[in-house]
C-alpha cells in the first residue's frame, strides 16, 4: 500500500494539538460574536430607552381645569355684538386672573411680573383657540368676498363656564405642584395625540392626519410598485433573452437601489407635480415617489425568490404540457410568494420611514385636516416626527416627537409581524 | 393491432450541447405498447435522447436537435408542432419524484385542467380516481386526497407523478431512472406498475440497473458516449430484444457492459 500521509501527522499527541488549536479558534470567534451582539444590543437598548422614556411622557398630558368668565367688557367692549369683533380677542387673557388669584399672585404691578410670566407659559395658543371656538367659529369662506363665514360657538358673552385646557411645559414650571395640590391641574392620557392633527401648539398636537396620510401613501406606493416589480422580476428571470439590453436594464435596477432618496424627491417634484400637474404635498405624489425607492428592493427580492424555486416544479409542469407562462403562474410564482412578500414589506417599511423626498414634494403637513382621499395634502408619520419637534427645542415637542416615533415603530413591528405571519402561512400550505 | 406497430421513429438524430455532440446519428423505432429500456455508462446521452423524444430539450440553453423524430408519422420537430400539444401525447416522469406543492388531488388534476380535458367536477373526479388506480396508489390515498402530495413517501410520490402523467392520457410515457431514488420494495412496485402500464401505453425507460432492464423491458438500447465512438457512425451501439441484448450481444462493448454490471 502507498503511504499517503506521514505517520507523524497521525500521532495522537499531534492530533490533540490540532484539535486544541481548532477549539481555541472556535472559541475566539464565539467571543467576538458575543461581543458584537452585546454592542448592538446596548445601542438598541439606549435608543429604545431614550425613545420610550421621552415618548411615554408625550402620551400623557397635563390639564388645567379653570372657571372662565367670558367678560363682555373685554371681548366686545363697544357692545357691537359682531362675531368678527369677538374673534379678534386674545382669549387666553381670560384665564390668567383666575390663576393669579388661586396662586396668590398680584394681577398688577412690577413685583410679581416674573411670576405672572411663569403662569402665562402654562397656557398656549391652542388654549386661546379652544376658548375662542366656544364663542365664535369659522365654518368656511365666502367664495366672492373671501371673507370668513362665522357662526356662534354656543357660549354667550357674560357666561361663566368650567373649561379644561392643556397645560404646557409643566415639568419646568414652579406652579405645577401648587395647582395640582389645589386640584386645578391633573394628568391624563393624551387622547388629542391620536385624534388631533398637526398643530403649532404642542398642547394640541395630534398625529391622526399623519397616520391616515401614511396609510394612503403606502397604499399608493404598494399599488404602484408591487405589480410592476413582480412582473419585471418574472420577465427578467423567466422570459428575457440574455442580451445587452436586458443586461443594461439589470445594471440600472441595481443602480436605482443605490440612488439617495432625496434625489427621487427632487425628480418627483419635477415630473409628477411640474410636468404632470399632480397636486403637491399629497399621498398620491408621495406614494409614487416612494414607489421608485421600493421598486428595486422588491425586484431584487422577487428575483432571488423566483430563482430559489426548485427547477423540478417548472420541469414537471412543462413535462405535462404546461406553457412557460402556465408553469410560472401556477407553481413558480406561488412558491416564490413568501420571499416576494418579505421583500415587499421590507420595501414598504423603508418607505414608511422616508422623510427627505417627501419634504421635497411638499408633504409638510400644515393643511391641518385629516386627508380623506390620496389627493388631499397630508404629512406622513415620518414627516410628523420632524413636524412635532418643530424648529426650536421644547420639552413637550421633544416628547411628542418621541411619541410619534413610538407609533412609527409599533407600525413597523406590525408590518414585519404581518410579513412573518404570511410567510409562515404560505410555507405551511406547501 | 399488430404486435410490433411503430409508435415513434427516429432517423439520424443528432443532439448537441453548444456544438458538442451528445447523441450522434441515432436511428431507432420505438414500438407501441412495449417497454423500451435505454442503458449505457453515465454521460453517454440516455437522458439527452429521452428528452429529445418530447422536446424537453427545447428549454435547455445551447441544446440543438437535428434529424427526424416522428410520432405516429408526424414530425415532432416540424415548424407547426406545438410542444404543449406534443406533451399531451408524450408524457414524462423524472428521476427524482417531483410532486407539485399542492394536494394529491390537484397534482393529478393539473394536466387535465390546463388541457381542458373535462367539463364537470365529477368528470374530473373520475379522471383523478382512474389515474391514481392506474398508478396503483388509489387505495393508499383515497382518504386523503386533499393532503399535500409532498407528504407522501418517496415511492408513493413517484407513483403520484406517474398518475399525474397518465391523467392526460398520453400515448407514450418517458421515464428517466424512475426508481433510482427509491428503496428495493418501492422499486419493485414501480417495476410491476410499468409492466401493467405497458398494456395501454408505450413506455421508454432509462435505467442503470441491468436487472431492472431485464425485468421490465421488451426492447433494450445500449448507448456509448459520442466522444468515445469516433470510429462508429452512431453512439447507439446496439438495439434489439432485451433477451438478445443481454444474453447474446453482438457488440463487444455491450457484452462487457451488461456482464460487468452482473459481476
Ligand atoms: N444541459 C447541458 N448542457 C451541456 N451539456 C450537457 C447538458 N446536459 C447534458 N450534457 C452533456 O451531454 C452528455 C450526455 O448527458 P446525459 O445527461 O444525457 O447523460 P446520461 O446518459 O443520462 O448520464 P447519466 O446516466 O449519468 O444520467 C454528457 O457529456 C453531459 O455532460
Ligand atoms: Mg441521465
Amino acid at each position: 500500500m502507498v503511504q499517503i500521509i506521514d505517520p507523524k501527522y497521525k500521532d495522537a499527541d499531534y492530533q490533540r494539538q490540532v484539535t486544541a488549536r481548532r477549539r481555541q479558534k472556535g472559541k475566539r470567534f464565539q467571543a467576538l460574536g458575543i461581543a458584537a451582539l452585546a454592542v448592538a444590543g446596548l445601542m438598541l437598548a439606549a435608543l429604545l430607552y431614550s425613545i420610550v422614556s421621552n415618548g411615554a411622557r408625550g402620551l400623557m398630558e397635563d390639564r388645567i381645569a379653570v372657571e372662565v368668565y367670558f367678560d363682555p367688557a373685554k371681548i366686545d367692549p363697544k357692545g357691537t355684538g359682531e362675531l368678527s369683533v369677538m374673534r379678534k380677542f386674545n382669549y387666553d387673557t381670560l384665564v390668567y386672573p383666575t390663576l393669579y388669584e388661586a396662586l396668590g399672585i398680584k394681577a398688577k404691578g412690577r413685583s410679581d411680573r416674573d411670576k405672572r410670566r411663569k403662569v402665562k407659559q402654562l397656557i398656549g395658543l391652542g388654549a386661546s383657540n379652544q376658548l375662542r371656538e366656544m364663542v365664535v367659529r369659522e365654518v368656511g369662506r365666502d367664495p366672492i368676498s373671501d371673507e370668513a363665514i362665522l357662526v356662534s360657538g354656543g357660549t354667550q358673552l357674560g357666561d361663566t363656564v368650567m373649561v379644561e385646557l392643556t397645560a404646557l411645559s409643566t415639568s419646568a414650571n414652579p406652579y405645577t405642584q401648587t395647582l395640582r395640590d389645589l386640584g386645578m391641574l391633573h394628568t391624563r392620557f393624551n387622547g388629542d395625540f391620536f385624534t388631533g392633527v398637526n398643530s403649532n401648539d404642542p398642547g394640541y398636537y395630534g398625529i391622526l392626519d399623519a397616520l391616515v396620510g401614511s396609510f394612503w401613501t403606502l397604499l399608493v406606493c404598494f399599488l404602484a410598485s408591487f405589480p410592476v416589480a413582480v412582473l419585471t422580476a418574472v420577465y427578467l428571470e423567466e422570459f428575457a433573452p440574455r442580451n445587452l439590453i436586458t443586461d443594461f436594464i439589470e445594471v440600472n435596477i441595481n443602480n436605482l437601489a443605490a440612488v439617495p432618496s432625496i434625489v427621487f424627491g427632487l425628480m418627483g417634484a419635477f415630473v409628477f407635480i411640474f410636468v404632470f400637474g399632480m397636486p403637491g404635498g399629497t399621498a398620491l405624489v408621495g406614494g409614487l415617489v416612494l414607489s421608485l425607492l421600493t421598486l428595486p428592493t422588491i425586484i431584487v427580492a422577487a428575483r432571488a425568490a423566483i430563482r430559489a424555486v426548485p427547477g423540478s416544479y417548472r420541469e414537471a409542469a412543462l413535462g405535462l404540457g404546461a406553457s412557460r407562462q402556465q408553469a410560472m403562474w401556477s407553481f413558480v410564482l406561488p412558491s416564490a410568494m413568501p420571499g416576494i412578500i418579505t421583500g415587499t414589506i421590507i420595501g414598504l417599511a423603508g418607505a414608511l420611514g422616508e422623510t427627505a423626498p417627501l419634504l421635497f414634494i411638499g408633504m409638510v403637513g400644515f393643511q391641518s385636516g385629516i386627508p380623506l382621499t390620496p389627493v388631499d395634502g397630508t404629512p406622513t408619520l415620518a414627516v410628523g416626527i420632524y413636524n412635532a419637534f418643530g424648529s426650536q427645542f421644547d420639552e413637550l415637542k421633544n416628547q411628542l416627537s418621541n411619541s410619534t416615533i413610538i407609533v412609527l415603530l409599533v407600525l413597523l413591528m406590525l408590518l414585519n409581524g404581518t410579513a412573518a405571519y404570511l410567510r409562515y402561512r404560505s410555507e405551511k400550505r406547501q | 393491432m399488430s404486435d410490433d406497430e411503430i409508435r415513434m421513429s427516429c432517423k439520424g438524430v443528432d443532439v448537441a450541447y453548444w456544438g458538442e455532440l451528445a447523441i450522434k446519428n441515432v436511428s431507432m423505432d420505438i414500438l407501441s405498447k412495449k417497454v423500451t429500456a435505454f442503458i449505457g455508462p453515465s454521460g453517454c446521452g440516455k437522458s439527452t435522447f429521452l428528452r429529445a423524444l418530447n422536446r424537453m430539450n427545447d428549454t435547455i440553453d445551447g441544446c440543438q436537435v437535428t434529424g427526424e423524430i416522428k410520432l405516429d408519422g408526424n414530425d415532432i420537430y416540424a415548424k407547426g408542432m406545438d410542444t404543449v400539444f406534443l406533451r399531451q401525447w408524450v408524457g414524462m416522469v423524472f428521476q427524482k419524484p417531483n410532486p407539485f406543492p399542492k394536494s394529491i388531488y390537484e397534482n393529478v388534476a393539473y394536466g387535465p385542467r390546463i388541457h381542458g380535458l373535462f367539463r364537470t367536477k365529477s368528470e374530473l373526479d373520475d379522471i383523478v380516481e382512474q389515474s391514481l388506480m392506474g398508478a396503483g396508489l388509489w387505495d393508499e390515498v383515497k382518504d386523503r386526497l386533499r393532503n399535500p402530495g409532498t407528504g407522501l413517501s418517496g415511492g408513493q410520490q413517484q407513483r403520484l407523478c406517474i398518475a399525474r402523467a397518465i391523467a392526460v392520457n398520453p400515448e407514450v410515457i418517458l421515464m428517466d431512472e424512475p426508481a433510482s431514488a427509491l428503496d428495493p420494495i418501492a422499486t419493485r412496485k414501480i417495476e410491476s406498475l410499468i409492466k401493467s402500464l405497458a398494456e395501454n401505453y408505450t413506455i421508454v425507460i432509462v435505467t442503470h440497473s441491468m436487472a431492472q432492464a431485464q425485468r421490465v423491458s421488451d426492447k433494450t438500447a445500449f448507448f456509448y458516449a459520442a466522444s468515445l465512438t469516433e470510429d462508429d457512425d452512431s453512439n447507439l451501439i446496439e438495439y434489439g430484444d432485451t433477451d438478445q441484448v443481454f444474453n447474446n450481444p453482438i457488440d463487444e462493448r455491450t457484452r462487457q457492459y451488461v456482464e460487468g454490471a452482473f459481476g
